[in-house]
């Protein structure tokens, strides 16, 4: 039922604005792949060439191991759940659903058996003769699901299709979404610039800026080893600085950091015999504590500049002596049991395994 | 005795403020109406009830006839002014073309073009081709002048609809023409009613560009009245009236339950 998706060298470009620039991707049958990025990345246009909304002005797009490049959208066996839903508002639920399946030209028996199937498994039973101005944001989100699913495309895209959600629907909706990929076993590309949802739904992300891939693999994998600066900050909390080599050993390289504090990191992470790098270090890889911390153990000191309470943590402002500012994460925990204020001077600890190398700079 | 608070005093001024403006509106029809029943020639005087007037035009052949033309060429005109209009407010929202800016005001220009100026421009060119003037030559001429009517009204509310929605029925297997016919048509009802209702109204009282563009046999019911009260006012056209009025009234009821979506019972 399931297929796969090739986009092979793609580029488009409206105007003089590039909004795809030669990406080559490929998501494989059964697959929840998300495209992630900030706005006008172009993640939906990739999206939309996929679907046939845009053609590709070079490369070719795939599905299913054939071309589909010049086929228009109602010849794709691919159907798509839109940021607006755009659920036909003449129709009943009942009516939406069935849209694909009655031009598919199904029998009457089997329309109907379909749409009670697909009404089930998105929870609306009920809701049936009701026109989508009469239903919820959460129950129009369930429809536009339902019908473009209800016709067993082999692929499915969904367009930001969250993001007119408050956060608690939300939620659950990311629960729900990702059950339903696994129960189905369609391939999934989903867009969002939302990197919570990206985390939570896909098996592979692929990250988009300014029309290219940044990077493409398990969500952990891009948190744990981002390829670029942008990588670092888009997901997650980084702080990305510049580094200098200062000593090479056999297992571990010296950096000076910023031209301020030191800090060891595996030498096998260095790119070569380059003499500068970015770095990243992760905001909750800090470890901070009162007591001094020696720097051959990867300790520096910072004042705490800023405190931002943001619920199970703090989210602290921290200015080296030499400068360089850096966020880290501080449990939440009681006063006196390891908390800082503004304006105290806390101890950095980084473990050389958490230093993330980017590359040359 | 309670003084009235000021509120009350403007409420009560609003209320006989809405009395006049609607007496303004409607007393005359009213007048009209009353003496369509009346048995003096007169419209002065009320000597008694009778339904003479309207049999007299239910008699009149010619009025009749007339009548007929009338219906007939405005029901015309309204189905080729809703598809032309329709299809044309499609094509420019849908198609970016060089000089689409241009085809958009050139359109929307002859709604406010002067009567006078359109029957005799009319009137010329079918002279130039020779064209015997008659039943076509009316409706060809209605026409360009109605469907501009619905293109506006059906333009209006396509500038307000999600393109999505073209997307989804496309992307659900519909071909361009399905998706068109399937949902785009429905979505667009309320104006394509509205703008029928304007182009067979605009029709049906047609004068100026008639008078124009009809020959003796092809004679509609305004030119016909025209010609009747241009002799002397006569009760018949009481009657007449009274007809119209009502006409108008059943036909703006319908249209009104055809522009409201139907509510399907609560769950």
């Amino acid at each position: 039922m399931s297929a796969s998706v090739e986009l092979r060298g793609v580029a488009k470009r409206f105007g003089a604005v590039v909004a795809v620039d030669d990406v080559s991707l490929t998501v494989q049958a059964g697959e929840f792949l998300t495209l992630l990025g900030p706005s006008g990345c172009g993640k939906t246009t990739l999206l939309r060439m996929i679907a046939g909304f845009e053609s590709p002005d070079r490369g070719a797009v795939l599905i299913g191991g054939a071309d589909v490049t010049h086929l228009p959208p109602h010849r794709r066996d691919v159907n798509q759940v839109f940021q607006s839903y755009a659920l036909f508002p003449h129709l009943s639920v009942r009516d939406n659903i069935a849209f694909g399946l009655r031009l598919q030209r199904l029998s009457r028996a089997a329309i109907e058996q379909r749409v009670a199937e697909i009404i089930a498994l998105v929870a609306l039973v009920g809701c049936e003769a009701r026109k989508p101005h009469e239903l919820s944001g959460g129950q129009r989100q369930r429809v536009a699901l339902a019908r473009a699913l209800a016709p067993r495309p082999a692929v499915l895209l969904l367009d930001e299709p969250l993001s007119a959600l408050d956060a608690g629907l939300r939620q659950t909706m990311q629960i729900e979404l990702k059950r339903l990929q696994r129960r189905l076993g369609t391939t999934f590309v989903l867009v969002t610039h939302d990197q919570g949802e990206a985390l939570a739904l896909s098996d592979r992300v692929a990250l988009v800026n300014r029309g290219r891939l940044e990077q493409v693999g398990p969500a952990a994998e891009i948190y744990a080893r981002p390829a670029t600066a942008f990588a670092a900050e888009f997901i997650g909390q980084a702080n990305v600085i510049e580094a200098a080599m200062i000593g090479r050993g056999a297992e571990l390289a010296r950096l000076r950091v910023g031209g301020d504090f030191e800090l060891s990191v595996p030498v096998a992470l260095w790119p070569g015999e380059a003499p500068r790098a970015k770095i990243a270090i992760r905001a909750e890889k800090i470890r901070l504590v009162a007591a001094p911390v020696a720097a051959a153990e990867n300790g520096f000191s910072a004042r705490v500049e800023e405190k931002v309470f943001q619920g199970a943590s703090d989210r602290l402002s921290l200015v080296t002596a030499g400068g360089v500012r850096l966020i880290a994460m501080a449990p939440n925990v009681r006063a006196g049991q390891g908390s800082f204020r503004a304006g105290d001077t806390v101890w950095c600890a980084v473990h050389p395994e958490d230093v993330v190398v980017l590359g040359e700079t | 005795m309670k003084r009235l608070s000021s509120h009350q005093v403007f409420c009560t001024f609003l209320r006989g403020w809405t009395a006049l403006v609607l007496a303004f509106l409607w007393g005359p029809i009213a007048v009209l109406a009353v003496y369509s029943f009346n048995t003096s020639r007169l419209n002065i005087l009320w000597e008694g009830f009778t339904l003479r007037w309207y049999a007299e035009v239910w008699g009149h052949a010619p009025l009749m006839a007339a009548a007929r033309n009338s219906l007939v060429i405005a029901g015309i005109t309204t189905i080729a002014s809703v598809v032309l209009g329709t299809a044309g407010a499609w094509l420019l929202h849908r198609y970016r073309f060089r000089g689409a800016r241009a085809v958009r005001t050139l359109v929307g220009v002859p709604v406010l073009m002067p009567e006078i100026v359109m029957g005799a421009s009319l009137l010329v060119l079918f002279a130039a081709l020779a064209m015997p003037l008659g039943f076509a030559t009316v409706v060809i001429a209605h026409v360009t002048f109605c469907f501009p009517f619905v293109l506006l009204a059906v333009q209006a509310r396509l500038a307000g609809l999600d393109p999505g929605l073209e997307e989804a029925a496309l992307d659900l297997g519909a071909t361009p023409l399905r998706a068109f016919w399937l949902v785009i048509v429905p979505c667009l009802r309320p104006a394509i009613v509205a703008g029928a209702l304007l182009a067979f109204t605009l029709s049906m009282d047609e004068v100026i560009v008639t008078y124009f563009t009809a020959s003796p046999e092809a004679t509609t019911l305004p030119l016909r009245i025209f010609g009747l009260a241009k002799v002397g006012l006569n009760p018949m056209l009481n009657a007449l009236s009274v007809l119209f009025i009502a006409a108008t009234i059943a036909v703006v009821v319908i249209s009104e339950r055809l522009q409201k979506t139907p509510r399907p019972p609560a769950a």
